[in-house]
C-alpha cells in the first residue's frame, strides 16, 4: 500500500510533519464517530467525545509497542484499539454528566435531526429505522452491536476494547442480535440473502528435507 | 435490559423457536461473524443441518445484519470541529514528551512558554513567574461511580484488578487516557472567563462536557454552576496503582489551579526491553473522605442524599490528609505540569476483566518483563526517580537501598556479591578449590536473545544466560567412541580479552553418545498446546502447528502421539494414535483454533492423564508443552505445577517445553518446568529454529542418555589462585552433594554436548595435575511393571563417573592455537556476558570480541557461527547506546558502598580463617595498618552513606532549598 501505516504517521506527527494529524483523524474519525454514538445514542456529543479523543491522540500519542511496529495492519488494529478504549472512557464520563443534566429531552430532539445527505426516502427511512432500532437496546449491546456490525471487529477484538471476556461478547452479541432482529423484522420485508461459503483452503505443509518416515 | 424477544416468524410456532436455546443461538451468532474455525465450525455446520429452527434463525440474523450493514452511517466530523481539532492539535503538538527527559525538558519548555503561563516546578529550576491566586484542586467522582465503587472496594474484582496490574492495563492508563468530568466552567463574570477556560482546553487541563463552551462551536453555556473560579477540575480515582506527585502551583492570567508536576514512574519506550511498571501504593479516595475537606464549595447538582457531584478540596488540607499522595499521574502533556489522571470506573461499564492478554495481542501496551528486575539495581534507579513526599517515606527508602548494599547477616561474601551484582565472584582456590554443578542443555536464552536483537532490542539482562548462549551451538568435540556415554575434553589458553595476564580460560566440555535415529527409543509424545488469545499474536501458533507437522514427519509407526488443548480449560484433540496416522494427527493440530484464557495446569493434568493412560515401559514416554509464557501464574499455583511435573516424572513422564514469541515469553518458569520434567526447554521463534529443534535435533529432544548428571571441577592450589565459573549460576550444587544421588541434576540427551568455562587466575606453572572432572549421572530409568499395573522407576539406580585430568603442561601458546570450537566457546560466552552486563567484563572492549568473531567465522564455516557475527553487529550499535547512558550518580554511590562492603567482608573472612588455621599472630605494625584500613573503609562508607542520604533528599524536593520555595508558595509543609 502507498498509503503510510498508522505507525508511519505517529513517528511524523511525533517529528511535527504536517498533515499526518490530518491523515490520522481521517481514518480513523467514522469508527469512532459511530462507537460514540453507539454509548451515547446522539450524534453532537458524540462528535465532541471523538473530538477530545483525537485531541488527546495530539497531545500524547501512544507508542506502539515494538512487536506491532512494521506491520500496517496490526498497527492499525492496535491504534485503534488505543483510540476506541480512550472514547469508550470519556463517554462514560460525558455519560455520567449527561445523565446529571438530564439531556434525554435534547437527544430526543437531537434524534430526530440525525440524517442528512441520503439518497431517497427509502433509505433515510432504513437508517432511521435502523438507528431507532438500535436505539432501544441498552448500551453495552448497542456497543457491541455497532462495533461488530459497523466496524466488523472480531469478538476478541470487541472484548479487548470493551474490557470483558469473549464469552460475554458473544453473549451480549446474541442478544442484542436477537432483540434487533426483532425490531427491525418489519423492515426485513422478507427478502432474504443467501451466502454461500467456502471452506477455507488447508494450509500446505512446509516442504521438508531429508525427513525419514 | 430488554427481556428476551419471543420472535414471531411466520412460519415457525412458537415451540419451534424455543427449540434454539441460548448457547445455541450465541454459536450461531459466532458462525455467522465468523468466529468459528475448523472443526468447531464443521460441528456447528452440521448442527445447523439438522435443525431448521436453527436455519431460520440465521436467516433472520443475516438479513438483519444486511439491513443494518446498510444503513451504516459513514460520517465524520463536521467541517467546524475537523477545523479547530486540527487547530487545537498543531498548537498542542509540540508539548507532549516522553521519558525521563520529562523535568528536564519541562524547565526548558516553562522558559519558553514565557509569559503566557508561569509555572513553578519543585525542582526549583526555574524562578516563579507570578503570584499564585488560587490553590484548588477539585476532585469530582460520580455518583454511580461512588456506589459501585464502595461496592467493589475488596471484592474480587478489586483484586483481579489488583492483579492485572501488569504492563497493558498499566500502560493503557499511562498513555492518555483521562477521562474528566468538568462542570460547566463558564463563570458569571465576564470576558476573560471564557478565554481561561479556553487556554486551560488547549492545554489540556481542562476535560469537559458536551455542554461546556465546545471550542467556539456552541455559543450558549449552560448557566453558570455556582461561584466558582474556573479551576482544574479532576475526577478522583481510585487505583492500586497511583503514582506520586509533586505539587506545583502555576497561575495562569488572574485565576489559578494548582496543578501537579509529574514524575514519571516508568515509561514504556520501544527498546526499553520491558521493564515493568512500578505498582505504587494508592488510597482509595470516595466523596466521604474528600465531604470534611471541601468546605462546602461543590459544583454541580448533588442531589438530596447523595454527596454532591464534585468538590474542590483545598490542597493543602487534601495533602496533609494524604490523599494527594495517592493520586494517579498521568503523564506531562505540555511539560510543564499534567493533570491528575483519572482512571474511568470501569466497574460502571460492566466487567472489567480486561484481558490483559488481549491487549498485548493487539499491539496495545508493553509485553511482560522476562525474569525479575535486578531488584537492588532497578530499585536504586527507580527510586531516584520517583519523589518521596513525606520525609519519613524519604528516609525509609534510603535506608532500605542502603541496607542492599550491606551483608546480609550469615551470608557469605560471595553470597552478598552474587546478589549485588548477580554474578559470581572470583573464588580463592585455597579456601574453595571445587566447583560442583547440574548439567544444564537448555538452549533458549540463546535463540530468545537473537529475537531480541532482531527486533533492534538488546535482551534483558535477566533473560541471558551463558551457558545457554554457549551450549547453543552444535557438539565440536568428537563423540565417545568407546561405547561410554560421554566423551569428556579439556583445553586451556590465555583469555583474550582479561587485563590481568594470568588469566586463562578453561574449557570443560562432555559430549554426550550420538544415537541414530534407527536405534532410538520409541516415543510416546503428547502435545500439549496453548491456543489462548495471545497465541494469535504474530501467528506464534501457526509457528507451533508448522513445528508440530515437522516433528511429525520425523517419527516412526512405533512412536505415539496424543494431542491436547488447553486455553481456560483443557480438551483432548486427539487420543494417543500411532505416528504412522500422521494425516489425522496433522489434521486435528491444523484445525486448532484460537480461544480464550491460557490455563496451564488445566493443560498439564489432562497431557499427564493422556501420558500415563499409554504409558509404555519400554518407550520414553513424553509430554511436550507449546507455549507462549505461561501468564501470571500466581506463586501457589506455580508450586503446585511444579509437583505435579515431579510426580509425573516419578511415574515415568519426561516434560519437554517449548517457548514461542517474544512479548509474552516467560521463559523463566517454562524452563523450570522442563528442568522439574527432565526435559528440555527451546524457544521456537521462525521455522528455521523449529526445523533445527524438531528435525535436526530429534533425537537430542527426545532421547535420553543419561540423567541426574553432575559435575565437579577439582583445582589444584598451587596452580590456581582464583577461579569463576561462567553461567551455571542457577545450578550450583553444595560440594558435599556431588555423590548424593537422592538430588535432581540435569538430564542429557543424545548428541548433546555441555559446555563449562572457567576463568582462572594462574600462579606460576608448575608441572602435575591442574584440574580434574569428575562427571557423574545414572542411566536413563526403565519402567518396572508393578503389580497392581502401576509403572515404577527401577529401583536399582546405580550412578556412575567418568572422570578426567588436564594436566599443567597442556596449557596452550595462545588463545589462537586453541581448536575453533574453543575459541567459539569463549567468544560466545563473552557475548552473553557483555549482555548481561556482568561485573566482570566491564571494560571489554566489544570491538574486540567483534574482530576475534569475524576471523574465527571464516575458520568455521558453521552457519550458527555466522549468524551470532551478524547479531553482534546488531548489538554492536545498541551497546554502544547503552553505554553512552549515564548511570544516575545515586547508583554510583550505590555500587561503591558495595564495594567497600564486599572487600570489608573479604578481609573479615581472611582473619577468621587466618585465626581458625592457627597462623601466628601479626606484628604490631602490620595490625596497626589493618586497623587504619578498617578505619578509612569504616569512614569512607559513612560519607557515601551520607552523600547517598542528601541526594535523594534533594531529588525529592526535600532539601532546605527547595522547602523554602515551598513555603513561599503557601505550598505547606508535609512534616507530619
Amino acid at each position: 500500500m502507498d498509503e503510510p501505516s498508522d505507525g508511519r504517521l505517529l513517528a511524523e506527527w511525533s517529528r511535527g510533519v504536517a498533515g499526518a494529524f490530518e491523515a490520522l483523524v481521517a481514518r480513523h474519525e467514522r469508527a469512532l464517530l459511530r462507537h460514540s454514538r453507539a454509548l451515547l445514542g446522539d450524534w453532537r456529543s458524540g462528535e465532541d467525545v471523538v473530538q477530545e479523543v483525537f485531541l488527546r491522540l495530539a497531545q500524547r500519542p501512544p507508542t506502539l509497542d515494538a512487536d506491532v511496529q512494521g506491520d500496517p495492519r496490526r498497527e492499525s488494529a492496535a491504534l485503534a484499539s488505543w483510540l476506541h478504549q480512550v472514547l469508550r472512557n470519556l463517554c462514560m464520563d460525558t455519560k455520567r454528566s449527561e445523565m446529571r443534566r438530564k439531556r434525554r429531552e435534547e437527544e430526543a430532539a437531537e434524534r430526530e435531526a440525525i440524517s442528512g445527505g441520503t439518497d431517497s426516502v427509502d433509505a433515510a427511512d432504513t437508517r432511521l429505522a435502523v438507528e431507532r432500532g438500535l436505539l432501544t437496546l441498552p448500551t453495552d449491546q448497542r456497543e457491541v452491536l455497532v462495533l461488530r456490525l459497523f466496524d466488523e471487529k472480531s469478538y476478541s477484538e470487541i472484548a479487548a476494547i470493551t474490557g470483558r471476556k469473549i464469552g460475554t461478547v458473544g453473549w451480549l452479541i446474541s442478544v442484542g442480535m436477537k432483540a434487533l432482529a426483532a425490531e427491525l423484522a418489519p423492515l426485513a420485508s422478507g427478502e432474504v440473502v443467501r451466502e454461500t461459503r467456502v471452506a477455507p483452503a488447508v494450509p500446505s505443509m512446509p516442504s521438508l528435507q531429508g525427513g525419514v518416515s | 435490559m430488554k427481556h428476551e424477544h419471543e420472535h414471531e416468524h411466520e412460519n415457525e410456532t412458537p415451540m419451534e423457536s424455543e427449540a434454539i436455546d441460548q448457547a445455541q443461538h450465541e454459536r450461531l451468532c459466532a458462525y455467522v461473524f465468523d468466529e468459528l474455525q475448523g472443526t468447531e465450525r464443521a460441528a456447528f455446520e452440521a448442527e445447523l443441518l439438522r435443525s431448521p429452527a436453527l436455519q431460520r434463525e440465521r436467516e433472520r440474523l443475516v438479513a438483519t445484519v444486511g439491513l443494518v450493514k446498510a444503513a451504516v452511517p459513514d460520517e465524520g466530523l463536521s467541517a467546524a470541529v475537523r477545523r479547530d481539532l486540527v487547530a487545537s492539535a498543531r498548537r498542542s503538538r509540540f508539548r507532549f514528551l516522553r521519558g525521563r527527559t520529562l523535568v528536564r525538558v519541562a524547565a526548558a519548555a516553562v522558559l519558553l512558554l514565557g509569559g503566557a503561563l508561569g509555572v513553578r516546578l519543585f525542582t526549583a529550576r526555574v524562578d516563579p513567574a507570578g503570584r499564585l491566586a488560587t490553590r484548588d484542586i477539585a476532585v469530582a467522582r460520580a455518583p454511580e461511580q461512588q456506589g459501585s465503587y464502595e461496592r467493589a472496594a475488596n471484592g474480587p474484582r478489586e483484586k483481579r484488578r489488583e492483579a492485572a496490574a501488569a504492563d497493558g492495563l498499566q500502560a493503557l492508563r499511562g498513555l492518555g487516557y483521562v477521562g474528566d468530568d468538568a462542570p460547566a466552567a463558564a463563570p458569571e463574570t465576564a470576558a476573560p472567563a471564557p478565554a481561561i477556560a479556553q487556554e486551560l482546553r488547549t492545554l489540556g487541563y481542562v476535560g469537559e462536557n458536551a455542554s461546556a463552551p465546545a471550542l467556539d462551536r456552541r455559543t450558549s453555556a449552560s448557566a453558570p454552576a455556582g461561584p466558582m473560579s474556573p479551576g482544574v477540575h479532576l475526577s478522583a480515582l481510585k487505583s492500586a496503582q497511583a503514582g506520586k506527585i509533586d505539587l506545583g502551583a502555576a497561575r495562569m492570567h488572574d485565576s489559578l489551579s494548582l496543578q501537579t508536576n509529574v514524575w514519571k514512574d516508568t515509561w514504556r519506550t520501544p527498546g526499553a526491553g520491558g521493564a515493568a511498571g512500578r505498582e505504587n501504593a494508592g488510597t482509595r479516595l470516595s466523596i466521604q473522605q474528600l465531604a470534611p475537606l471541601a468546605g462546602g464549595r461543590t459544583t454541580g447538582g448533588g442531589s438530596a442524599g447523595w454527596p454532591a457531584e464534585s468538590v474542590t478540596v483545598d490542597s493543602r488540607a487534601a495533602q496533609a490528609m494524604g490523599l494527594l499522595n495517592s493520586m494517579p499521574v498521568q503523564g506531562s502533556r505540555d511539560g510543564v505540569a499534567d493533570k491528575v489522571s483519572v482512571l474511568q470506573d470501569l466497574a460502571y461499564a460492566g466487567e472489567q476483566d480486561a484481558e490483559v492478554v488481549e491487549l498485548e495481542a493487539l499491539g496495545y501496551g508493553g509485553g511482560g518483563a522476562s525474569g525479575e528486575e535486578h531488584a537492588n539495581q532497578e530499585g536504586a534507579r527507580q527510586s531516584r526517580r520517583e519523589p518521596m513526599f513525606t520525609r519519613e517515606e524519604v528516609a525509609a527508602q534510603v535506608e532500605q537501598l542502603l541496607d542492599a548494599t550491606r551483608v546480609v547477616p550469615g551470608e557469605s561474601a560471595s553470597d552478598m556479591f552474587f546478589r549485588y551484582w548477580g554474578d559470581a565472584p572470583f573464588l580463592p582456590a585455597a579456601e574453595q578449590p571445587s566447583s560442583t554443578f547440574a548439567v544444564d542443555v537448555d538452549t533458549a536464552s540463546y535463540a530468545l536473545a537473537r529475537a531480541y536483537l532482531s527486533r533492534g532490542q538488546l535482551p534483558p539482562r535477566e533473560a541471558v544466560r551463558t551457558e545457554e548462549f554457549v551450549n547453543y551451538f552444535k557438539a565440536d568435540q568428537p563423540a565417545p567412541a568407546d561405547g561410554k556415554p560421554f566423551a569428556i575434553g579439556l583445553e586451556l589458553a590465555p583469555s583474550p580479552f582479561a587485563k590481568d595476564a594470568r588469566t586463562e580460560l578453561l574449557r570443560v566440555s562432555m559430549r554426550g553418545k550420538d544415537v541414530q535415529d534407527f536405534e532410538r527409543q520409541p516415543v510416546n509424545l503428547t502435545f500439549v498446546i496453548d491456543n489462548s488469545g495471545s497465541m494469535r499474536e504474530g501467528d506464534r501458533l501457526e509457528l507451533v502447528k508448522r513445528a508440530l507437522a515437522l516433528l511429525l514427519r520425523q517419527l516412526r509407526s512405533s512412536d505415539s502421539v496424543a494431542v491436547v488443548k488447553f486455553s481456560n480449560e483443557a480438551a483432548v484433540v486427539t487420543s494417543m494414535l500411532p505416528a504412522s496416522r500422521r494425516g489425522e494427527l496433522e489434521a486435528a493440530i491444523q484445525a486448532l483454533p484460537i480461544e480464550g484464557g491460557t490455563n496451564v495446569e488445566a493443560g498439564l493434568r489432562k497431557g499427564y492423564e493422556l501420558a500415563l493412560a499409554s504409558l509404555a515401559p519400554s518407550a520414553v514416554n513424553r509430554v511436550i508443552l507449546c507455549s507462549d509464557g505461561v501468564g501470571n501464574i500466581g506463586e501457589t499455583s506455580a508450586k503446585g505445577l511444579l509437583e505435579l511435573v515431579k510426580d509425573a516424572y516419578k511415574k515415568g513422564i519426561y516434560l519437554n517445553t517449548v517457548g514461542v514469541g517474544m512479548g509474552n515469553h516467560n521463559d523463566a518458569f517454562l524452563e523450570e518446568l522442563a528442568d522439574k520434567g527432565d526435559g528440555v526447554c527451546n524457544y521456537v521463534d521462525s521455522d528455521a529454529e523449529a526445523k533445527r529443534v524438531f528435525v535436526d535435533g530429534l533425537a537430542s529432544l527426545v532421547q535420553p542418555i543419561a540423567r541426574d548428571v553432575k559435575i565437579q571441577v577439582e583445582f589444584d592450589p598451587a596452580q590456581v589462585e582464583s577461579w569463576r565459573l561462567l553461567g551455571y549460576e542457577n545450578r550450583a550444587l553444595r560440594e558435599q552433594d556431588f555423590r548424593n544421588d537422592t538430588i535432581d541434576a540435569g538430564e542429557v540427551n543424545a548428541g548433546h554436548q555441555v559446555t563449562a568455562l572457567y576463568e582462572l587466575v594462574r600462579r606460576p606453572s608448575r608441572s602435575g595435575p591442574l584440574a580434574t572432572v569428575h562427571l557423574r549421572y545414572k542411566p536413563p530409568f526403565a519402567i518396572d511393571q508393578g503389580k497392581e499395573g502401576e509403572h515404577a522407576r527401577a529401583a536399582a539406580e546405580q550412578a556412575l563417573e567418568q572422570e578426567r585430568t588436564l594436566q599443567a603442561s597442556a596449557v596452550l601458546p595462545g588463545f589462537a592455537s586453541a581448536t575453533n570450537g574453543y575459541q567459539r566457546a569463549v567468544l560466545v560466552a563473552q557475548f552473553a556476558e557483555t549482555l548481561r552486563q556482568s561485573v566482570h567484563a566491564r571494560g571489554d572492549a566489544f570491538a574486540d570480541l567483534l574482530r576475534e568473531s569475524r576471523r574465527l567465522e571464516k575458520a568455521l564455516g558453521d552457519p550458527d557461527f555466522t549468524e551470532f557475527v551478524a547479531l553482534l553487529e546488531k548489538a554492536n550499535p545498541l551497546l554502544d547506546v547503552r553505554s553512552k547512558e549515564e548511570t544516575p550518580h545515586v547508583q554510583q554511590l550505590l555500587d561503591e558502598l558495595s564495594k567497600l562492603h564486599y572487600e570489608q567482608a573479604l578481609r573479615e573472612r581472611k582473619r577468621e580463617l587466618a585465626a581458625a588455621a592457627g597462623e601466628p599472630e601479626s606484628s604490631p605494625d602490620e595490625k596497626k595498618a589493618d586497623e587504619r584500613v578498617e578505619l578509612e573503609a569504616r569512614e569512607a562508607i559513612q560519607r557515601l552513606e551520607e552523600e547517598v542520604r542528601a541526594e535523594i533528599e534533594r531529588a525529592s524536593g526535600l532539601d532546605p532549598d527547595t522547602r523554602r520555595q515551598l513555603d513561599e508558595l503557601g505550598y505547606g509543609g508535609d512534616d507530619r
